[in-house]
């Protein structure tokens, strides 16, 4: 069995690589970061608004919403793949979950007032799920919301949050009924990060970077028309968008493919002890053969999810299962790029002996977010352990 | 947690008094202070260190004002440093620069310069590392030519521990007559000393270019082949035991998180795969902590193995604290990966230590060459 595009799809990734190179922002992300600088924000709205426009973003929605008629979820992947692979960026924060999540439980005046300033870039959205006490174990969030005539005033405190410092919109679960199962109390809703009582406070990274932020909140009257879905059925819209983060696997095997190159030729650029290049010496080209194999089968291995994906055959613990391993992999692949560059290899950013002014130091770092973000990895081995191998489940 | 390398009572009573002090003097707080000014230590509890604890002089000869004790005791010491990422020059000043003035077997610098560095007045360090930034004597290219009624020292040495403040460069060259070590002064004509921007930001490292500077040859009249190879083996043990006391503060905060953290309705700690986690990292520090008394040891008293147990305690402890220190970020979850949260403090220590003296692969070699392999 084969994972390869059709030639129409290949035709259609080489348009979107045409259209990226020529309307792209130029800017190149810079490794493993999340959040751009405040100063970028206006010509990345643009952007994110060029791409809708084009039909690159949001292109499985319903047409009545904007979507393009015949585009699949294949497209959406190769999307996500060109923009990986000219390391540029795409949709900024989590406009993409907070579309899934309307489209899929919202009204149809959420509909109407949500999407098309996501698809104008007007709105850039947070995911505020986490909080201090509740990250793997998110249902046991307690921010409150609590019914007032026709609002609901919120109180609690949100952690983690990527790109709350630029959000105009928060995608907030908060509980409305503490009196039944964790799961059964939970209510989603859209939260305009302008109301009174909402306090962003930016969290700095392992890094020294400013990605994600603190979020408070107190005493945040949030009107009952931005209710997602059904009050106390956020636990099911939550779940159903979370889903909806699986475009990112092939794009990940894109990433590791970049990396892979970058890592040839550091080998290519560094001397071993005896003088010869690391790429000639019989250790480093096994390291790197090692870490070549890992890519391929990261590669194959999302092709295989997404075609799964695509004709609806996805097991559960597929996103899992590709989350867990690409994130071990891109790892090894940072410590390797750390490791060739020897005792140089302390340099960082800044610094004249830092080789490519300190990306590898700086992915290096990053990496740790992978195995934790969007589910720590000790946590999803649990899943895929139960889901896929049927093993008794964890008391959780 | 347990004790930690400990031979004697002795031992233990001094580990106590360290790291009772660090607890106090070196907390987070003030490491982060001097992490983002930049400074090389805070000189009140530089002092107190030198003064009241007597830590300078530890490793120095009771003749020129030390305590007398040895690596065993040094590595004592470094443990503990290493735990609470203490900045301040110590590590260059005794652990390099003092055993090789003492290795030297040289009476006049000993007596020159031992006692300033035992009460706490001289700063100093070794210059060892040059393009390659391999500690490997073969790769030294600089240059001393007799100059004067002393020597002139040429070439750049780079990853210099605190080589930009320090009030004594001892610096590893080529004499016309072979290798040998070179004491320039800090602030001597023709040093120019820049500091360098690294993953660590705890410990200071710094490039420093020697152009015909002045210096007073060390190890006079003996073959320093026969003494300067054991200087760095001696440094590699204390680095390892630096490494190890990281690794083992690294398990701490992940052990004592993993207890109090709640999902789930339990203590992460709960479960499997945490606690196996942290029974690794424990399997690890302790055979660091062996690997280090034994390495401390056999240099103590010149064993014939002392080489091997160097390096192989360096190579240990390496791994074990990159592997602590990524695991305890692992542990904490979103909080690890805090710039607040201490743990990528020790990633970033972790790191650099492992490639400060050689990376491993190059380690590796070597041990197997040691092992006749
Ligand atoms: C870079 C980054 C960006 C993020 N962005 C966002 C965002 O935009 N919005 C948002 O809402 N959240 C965000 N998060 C939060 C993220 O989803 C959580 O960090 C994650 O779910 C883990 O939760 P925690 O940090 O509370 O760790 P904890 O859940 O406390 O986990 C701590 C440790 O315990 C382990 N553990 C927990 N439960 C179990 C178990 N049952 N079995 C075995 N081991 C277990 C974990 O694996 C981990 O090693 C982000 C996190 C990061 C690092």
């Amino acid at each position: 069995m084969r994972f390869d595009y059709s030639q129409e799809l290949e035709d259609y990734r080489a348009a979107v690589r045409a259209f990226i190179e020529r309307h792209g922002p130029g800017a190149r992300k810079h490794v493993g970061v999340r959040a751009p600088d405040p100063d970028q924000v206006p010509a990345l709205r643009a952007w994110v608004a060029r791409l809708y426009a084009a039909g690159y973003l949001g292109q499985t929605w319903p047409a009545a919403y904007g979507g393009r008629p015949g585009a699949t979820i294949e497209h959406t992947f190769i999307v996500a793949e060109e923009i990986a692979r000219a390391r540029t960026w795409g949709e900024i924060g989590a406009g993409a979950l907070a579309a899934g999540a309307v489209l899929a439980f919202g009204s149809e005046a959420q509909r109407q007032r949500y999407l098309p300033r996501i698809r104008s870039g007007e709105d850039l959205w947070c995911q505020l799920f986490s909080e201090p006490g509740a990250g793997s174990d998110l249902a046991s969030l307690k921010t409150r919301a609590v019914r007032d005539g026709d609002h609901f005033v919120v109180n609690g405190q949100k952690v983690w949050t990527t790109n709350g410092h630029h959000a105009d919109l928060g995608y907030l679960l908060a509980r409305t009924n503490p009196d039944v199962a964790k799961q059964a109390g939970i209510t989603a809703f859209a939260l305009d990060m302008r109301t009174p009582g909402v306090d962003v406070r930016p969290l700095r990274e392992i890094t020294g970077t400013s990605d994600f932020n603190e979020v408070f909140l107190d005493n945040v009257r949030i009107p009952a028309e931005a209710v997602i879905g059904e009050v106390d059925g956020g636990w099911r819209v939550a779940n159903a968008s979370l889903g909806h983060e699986r475009s990112g696997v092939s794009a990940r095997a894109v990433e590791l493919y970049a990396q892979l190159d970058d890592l040839v030729e550091l080998a290519r650029r560094t001397t071993t002890a005896a003088g010869r290049p690391a790429i000639a010496d019989g250790a480093t080209r096994q390291r790197i053969g090692r870490l070549a194999a890992l890519a391929h089968v990261t590669d194959v291995m999302s092709k295989a999810v997404r075609s799964r994906i695509a004709n609806g055959t996805e097991d559960a613990a597929d996103g899992p299962l590709a989350k867990v391993f690409f994130s071990e992999v891109n790892l090894a692949m940072t410590e390797c790029g750390v490791a060739l560059q020897g005792v140089g290899g302390m340099a960082v950013e800044g610094d004249r002996q830092a080789y490519a002014d300190g990306w590898w130091q700086d992915a290096y770092l990053y990496a740790r977010a992978y195995t934790i973000a969007g589910g720590a990895n000790e946590v999803l081995k649990t899943v895929v352990a139960e889901r896929a191998l049927g093993l008794p489940r964890d008391k959780r | 947690m347990t004790g930690g390398a400990s031979a004697s009572a002795e031992h233990d009573e001094l580990r106590q008094v360290v790291r009772k002090f660090l607890g106090e003097r070196s907390p987070s707080h003030a490491v982060r202070r001097l992490m983002a000014a930049g400074e090389e230590r805070d000189h009140e509890v530089w002092s107190l260190l030198a003064g009241q604890l007597g830590l300078t002089g530890i490793a120095v000869p009771e003749r020129f004002g030390g305590a007398g004790y040895g690596p065993a005791e040094l590595a004592v010491v470094l443990e503990e440093m290493g735990g609470a990422l203490l900045v301040a020059p110590y590590f260059a000043t005794v652990a390099l620069a003092g055993q090789a003035l003492t290795a030297s077997a040289d009476e006049d610098a000993m007596a020159r310069w031992l006692p300033g560095i035992a009460d706490g007045t001289l700063t100093a360090t070794l210059a060892v590392a040059e393009e390659s930034g391999a500690w490997d004597l073969a790769e030294v290219a600089a240059a001393a030519e007799p100059a004067g009624g002393g020597w002139a020292v040429t070439g750049t040495k780079l990853f210099v521990i605190d080589g930009h403040t320090a009030g004594l460069l001892l610096v590893v060259a080529r004499a016309p007559d072979g290798l040998g070590v070179f004491a320039v002064d800090g602030g001597a004509a023709g040093v120019e000393a820049a500091r360098l921007d690294t993953l660590d930001p705890t410990r200071a490292l710094a490039s420093v270019a020697f152009n015909g500077a002045p210096a007073v040859r060390v190890g006079v009249g003996r073959d320093t082949a026969a003494w300067l190879p054991q200087v760095l083996d001696l440094a590699l043990a204390a680095l390892a035991a630096e490494q190890l006391g990281g690794a083992a503060r690294c398990l701490d905060m992940a052990v004592s998180y993993a207890k109090v953290r709640e999902q789930f309705g339990r203590p992460i700690g709960s479960f499997q795969a945490i606690k196996h986690k942290c029974a690794n990292l424990l399997v690890d520090v302790e055979c660091g902590r062996s690997a280090v008394f034994h390495a401390s040891a056999a240099a103590a008293t010149g064993q014939p193995d002392a080489p091997l147990a160097a390096v192989l305690a360096y190579t240990h402890c390496s791994q074990a604290f990159t592997r602590a220190a990524k695991e305890c970020i692992q542990i904490h979850g979103g909080i690890g990966y805090t710039w607040e949260h201490d743990a990528h403090l020790y990633l970033r220590r972790a790191k650099s230590s492992q490639l400060l003296f050689g990376p491993p692969a190059r380690q590796r070699a070597r041990l197997a060459e040691l092992a006749g392999i």
